[in-house]
């Protein structure tokens, strides 16, 4: 038996998706124009999946600042935070971000994955409880897999089945409950004040996900706990800097005294290298926009809103409420992919999701949309849908010939 | 496993009502009608991910009001497996 034996199928799909056009999963971006356009196969294409919510990647302070960090600090740390990785600059990101959210530490990590790993595994470990949003991202399933706790799923968004599920356990374990702002896939966002009541009352302690919503909702961007008020009810609070941030890492926020301790018990803190310089410091210039430039957010919600409505007022199958999250459900599989493509050919890169690994085994194009849009490319983005659509209808056969996927 | 020693097996389970009630459960998710027997691999016969399996597995525990570890899940591949893993929690065994 080959180690490979257990791809067949993953292999037999991938030549399904290949057949129906290009390589979803393989996708490059040969030169960035802007934050929302780039050159895919010589042409000009406008990204509508980058997750680049305030379009900050090309920000001028935020280029300045990066730039000057690597003339400064180098292009690399070197070492672990743990031993030679922690810079002036690392520091000064956790005091700033401590400060932003108003708890008493922060906690850099290396990427948004590794640090939903770091504090999943540095709090808890085979003798406590997790339950986790059935909807969770990977990094919160193999954070609790590398924890060894208990893992106990319940039903995504429902703090009854939440409260059924935390009066099953045993009440001598350690508990922790981990849930998203706003779901990544769907763009759906998570009742936290009833999660964290449920949490709070079952005697667990809460850990909320804001990678997608951290810069993006709340009234000075502080996410959706800050947007439902219950900031003060988010024992830990973790975020990346590839998103709102416009850079790459993660971090954990907490105003638990031992918190710290996580530095020296984590593994993904301890056995990584420590965030570039200029990734640091191009967070840091963003983390400063995000504070002082109300208009990016307001601008998102303008545009998220006007596309949620023109692809509603075209008759798609939209996932969830207007985000910048936009999901619109397709049939399956195979028109899922047909569509991915059709919409490339029209100029608009969007995200593929396609079983497995979807919630509800959904076969999905995601949108996410950047301030950094302007009207005319989120109209673009519309009539890119609709042309798609029109592609489809003409070509039946071209369903019929990939509904094997 | 042999035909025969399966269908043996199949018996001493026939009566065992989580099997019967699991067997119900089983059915919204069996879309290719597949027949179901306490050997049945969940995931690859009835062509489930990972996630629907999880889900599937929320219905079950529903029922007989219990929560699975997704590490005691991801262990198991029979219905029959599904059955004596019912029966190993409502004993205090597992979780």
């Amino acid at each position: 038996m080959s180690l490979f034996d257990k791809y067949k199928g993953l292999e037999a799909q991938r030549e399904l998706i290949l057949k129906a056009g290009r390589d979803p999963f393989g996708v490059c971006l040969e030169k960035i124009v802007s934050p929302t356009q780039a050159i895919i196969e010589g042409r000009q294409t406008i990204l509508a999946g980058s997750n680049n919510y305030l379009g900050l990647t090309l920000d001028e302070g935020g280029v300045k600042a990066a730039q000057q960090a690597v003339a400064d600090f180098g292009t690399g740390t070197t070492g672990s935070r743990l031993a030679n990785g922690t810079y002036d600059l690392h520091r000064d990101l956790e005091a700033a971000l401590a400060d932003f959210l108003g708890y008493k530490t922060a906690m850099v990590f290396s990427t948004g994955y590794t640090a939903n790993l770091g504090a999943l595994s540095g709090l808890a470990n085979a003798d406590d409880m997790i339950f986790i949003d059935s909807d969770c991202h990977a990094s919160i399933y193999d954070g609790c897999k590398l924890s060894g706790a208990s893992t106990i799923r319940f039903r995504h968004n429902s703090a009854e089945d939440l409260a059924k599920r935390l009066r099953r356990a045993d009440a001598g374990r350690g508990k922790l409950v981990v849930v998203e702002g706003m779901y990544s896939m769907f763009g759906d966002i998570a009742p936290l004040d009833e999660l964290a009541a449920a949490a709070h009352e079952g005697g667990a302690m809460l850990m909320v996900d804001e990678a997608h919503s951290f810069g993006v909702f709340g009234d000075t961007g502080r996410g959706v706990a800050e947007a439902q008020g219950v900031m003060d009810q988010v024992d830990f609070y973790t975020g990346t800097f590839s998103k709102s941030l416009a850079s790459i890492g993660g971090f954990c926020a907490s105003n638990h005294e031992m918190f710290d301790l996580i530095r020296v018990a984590s593994r993904p803190y301890m056995f990584t290298a420590s965030p570039a310089p200029s990734s640091i410091a191009g967070a840091r210039s963003a983390l400063r926009a995000i504070r002082e430039r109300k208009d990016l957010r307001e601008s998102l919600w303008k545009n998220a809103r006007r596309l949620h409505a023109a692809l509603a007022e075209q008759g798609h199958d939209l996932c969830a409420d207007p985000s910048p999250v936009v999901a619109v459900r397709l049939p399956d599989r195979a028109m899922a992919v047909l569509f991915w493509n059709a919409l490339l050919e029209a100029g608009v890169y969007a995200n593929l999701a396609i079983p497995p690994g979807t919630p509800n085994s959904a076969s999905l194009i995601r949108l996410s949309v950047s301030a950094a849009h302007t009207f005319d490319e989120i109209d673009a983005i519309a009539d890119a849908f609709k042309a798609a659509q029109a592609h489809l209808a003409s070509m039946p056969e071209l369903a019929e010939a990939t509904a094997a996927l | 496993m042999s035909t025969a020693n399966a269908q043996t097996k199949s018996a001493d389970l026939a009566d065992d009502l989580v099997y019967r009630r699991i067997l119900q459960t089983l059915e919204p998710f069996n879309q290719h009608n597949v027949k179901l027997t306490p050997e049945t691999d969940i995931a690859t016969e009835l062509e489930l991910d990972s996630i629907a399996v999880m889900d599937l597995v929320m219905e079950v525990e529903d029922v007989y009001d219990i929560s699975f570890p997704i590490n005691v899940i991801s262990e198991i591949r029979t219905v029959r497996e599904l059955t004596e893993a019912v029966h190993a929690i409502k004993r205090g065994e597992a979780g």
